[in-house]
């Protein structure tokens, strides 16, 4: 069975749903493929109550059509064949991954897109922060992104941010005040959460659940721009999952084959196709397209896709404040220091970011039901239990480094042909490795980590060993201006491909430090333009 | 001392070590028992039967939790934390139930909408 459109948007997350919503909205006949389900979110927040581990993934059920990767079983759907396991994970549903993202909407800064040029590492982009500064606007409108205007924490604005900032937690003052005198400044995030109503949706009401799950929708998700697109004629087929880009001898898309959960099978015929999966599912689904005239797959004559994968590595730390500063309420992370991200020497130190958590030990430690079982194992019970219980978690304090990845050919996404999956794609295989730029930030880190913790005051700390994932699936289909070093244009058009985009993280040459959200939404919109115009070639 | 087991929780605690084993007590009786106990414990009288079953039947299965004073600790970090150790697997019983959260007293269960912008402040006392 064939399904004709003007445009074919494979993958609902923010980088596929602004893309409909603006071809849509531009009048195009545009059908989104989805391989997951949609989700139920009141179904979803009891799921992750009951749940443990509370993962970022507790929420959703896994899908034995679609499954996706678990941060707790890094092994289970990755094949794993570096010396590094990837431990970032994504969702395969309607909004993708979306819905357990923490909600941070922080631009780039404008040296993130000349790493070669200022640091002779990795790559240059092949736009500059200036080109992309009107799309990043554009993107803090669609979010809705709360921010404060008085400081652009190094990325000059051309507009102000359309929502008032949410309110800095107690735990973020109690860190601001204790730090004010030395280098680290602590600033609000810029969020896309309300802090205000608007429309059918509440302000954020601190539920304290950003990741996984927002049960208010405060917290922007994808779902929103799926149903404006859907509001403007745009056809959303769930359970159908793209396995072959079909592509004539000159290299134009004809058409995208599919499976449905119910075995059945089909295709889109479109005039344009728009792969907007993440820095996973796109390389593999153009892996797996290989024919006899593009035998290493699809967009892949440069064999630049599926490397140079990158995640913000995290040096996780967390200590036990001397005074209560009132954890485990309000968004996820409402500060961070962002004054560390590009310094003059990131030639040899990779950039910083800082982020402080209002979630206590929940992610270092499970707590605080950890807490709460360690107390009453040790004997304690009644009012001592009580008391101690509020005393200890009242002080729980954590934070997180984001590293920048350099972008390594050798990082990179294949195909595990042994093993595939009821889509009939094949699993996904990483090599992943960190090498000694970013053993150097962790080590940064840490020192910079232990000198917060001693302005703060703290009774004891303690460093997670080794690299946490940050969810942040970067490269993997790089743009670039040279179609033999990279897999799309600047205005993400595949080189050997007329008719095919690429949106998402996975065409980021380099990763900066910033949550790639905010980038990935205003490179989508910007990219929109000439998917539009490809509509008339 | 609230940390000392009392004389009568620990017999209390004997008798239902002693039920917990398999084939003894009839599971009903087992269930009065430990809600009793539990009750005795954390100092509480109004306790979910749901939860005191699972509860109940992690601690059936624990070798480790037949000596009366870990039985106790045992069956407090269980009311405290929502969560239970079956065959060696931590697994979540009742999130928002635990009682660790009136415990803290100024926090919410995570899901739970609470409102606008009081993480700002200190919370006020109880």
């Amino acid at each position: 069975m064939d399904i004709f459109a003007d445009v074919l948007i494979i993958g609902s997350g923010v980088a596929g749903a602004l893309t409909a919503c603006r071809a849509a909205r531009k009048g195009a006949k545009v059908v989104i493929m989805e391989a997951g389900p949609e989700v139920d979110r009141a179904a979803a927040v009891r799921r992750f109550q009951s749940a443990f581990p509370k993962t970022p993934e507790s929420a959703y059920a896994q899908a034995a059509f679609t499954p996706h990767p678990e941060t707790d079983k890094p092994f289970a759907f990755y094949a794993q064949k570096g010396p590094h396991p990837f431990g970032s994970t994504y969702l395969r549903q309607v909004g993708g991954t979306t819905w357990h993202w923490l909600g941070s909407a922080i631009r780039l800064v404008p040296g993130d897109f000349q790493m070669k040029s200022r640091f002779g590492l990795g790559v240059d982009w092949p736009i500059s922060y200036t080109d992309l500064e009107p799309w990043y606007c554009q993107a803090e409108r669609e979010l809705e992104v709360a921010g404060d205007n008085d400081d652009d924490l190094g990325s000059p604005r051309s507009a102000p941010y359309p929502f008032p900032p949410i309110a800095q937690s107690f735990l973020d003052l109690a860190w601001r005040n204790a730090l004010h005198a030395s280098d680290y400044r602590v600033r609000p995030t810029p969020q896309a959460r309300l802090s205000k109503p608007s429309g059918d949706r509440p302000s954020c009401h601190g539920s304290a659940s950003c990741i996984p799950i927002c049960p208010i929708q405060a917290k922007y998700d994808a779902t929103i721009h799926v149903a404006r697109a859907q509001s403007l004629d745009a056809r959303l087929l769930t359970g159908t999952c793209a396995n072959f880009v079909q592509c004539r001898q000159d290299g134009r898309v004809e058409a995208v084959r599919f499976i449905r959960s119910d075995g059945s099978t089909g295709r889109v015929v479109a005039r344009v196709v728009v792969i907007a999966a993440n820095g996973i599912e796109t390389p593999r689904l153009l892996l797996a397209s290989a024919s006899e005239a593009f035998p290493a797959g699809v967009a892949n004559r440069s064999d630049q896709v599926g490397r140079n994968l990158m995640d913000h590595p995290i040096q996780l730390s967390w200590a036990l404040a001397r005074q209560p500063v009132w954890p485990y309420r309000g968004p996820g992370a409402t500060s961070g220091i962002e004054n560390f991200r590009d310094l003059n020497d990131r030639g040899v130190n990779s950039a910083l970011r800082f982020e402080i958590g209002n979630e206590g030990w929940s992610w270092p430690k499970s707590a605080p039901e950890s807490t709460a079982r360690e107390l009453a194992l040790g004997g304690l019970r009644g009012k001592a239990l009580d008391k101690a219980l509020r005393d200890q978690t009242s002080r729980h304090i954590r934070v997180a480094a984001l590293t920048e990845q350099l972008p390594l050919a050798s990082n990179r996404v294949t195909l595990d042909a042994t093993q595939v999956e009821k889509t009939g794609l094949p699993r996904p295989a990483i090599y992943y490795q960190l090498d000694s730029y970013t053993e150097r930030a962790f080590a940064n880190a840490k020192t910079r980590h232990e000198d917060m913790f001693a302005r703060v005051g703290v009774e004891a700390f303690w460093h997670k060993e080794g690299a946490q994932g940050a969810g942040h699936i970067m490269g993997a289909a790089r743009m670039g201006d040279d179609p033999a070093t990279s897999v799309v244009d600047k205005d993400l058009r595949a080189h050997a491909h007329r008719n095919l985009f690429l949106v998402g993280a996975a065409v980021f040459p380099t990763g900066g430090t910033a949550n790639p959200t905010l980038t990935i939404a205003a490179l989508a919109l910007r990219a929109s333009d000439a998917v539009l115009s490809a509509l008339s070639e | 001392m609230n940390h000392e087991v009392s004389r009568r929780t620990l017999l209390i605690g004997g008798a239902l070590a002693s039920a917990l084993m398999p084939r003894a007590a009839v599971a009903k009786t087992g269930l009065a028992d430990f809600l009793s106990l539990s009750a005795e414990l954390i100092g509480r009288a109004h306790l979910s039967i749901e939860s005191a079953r699972i509860y109940m039947q992690s601690l059936r299965l624990d070798r480790s939790a037949r000596n009366s004073v870990r039985l106790a600790r045992r069956i407090v970090a269980d009311w405290y934390s929502g969560q239970t150790v079956v065959s060696g697997r931590m697994i979540c019983v009742d999130y928002t139930g635990a009682l660790m959260w009136d415990a803290m007293g100024f926090a919410r269960p995570a899901g739970v909408p609470g409102e606008a912008a009081k993480w700002a402040l200190a919370p006020t006392e109880k």
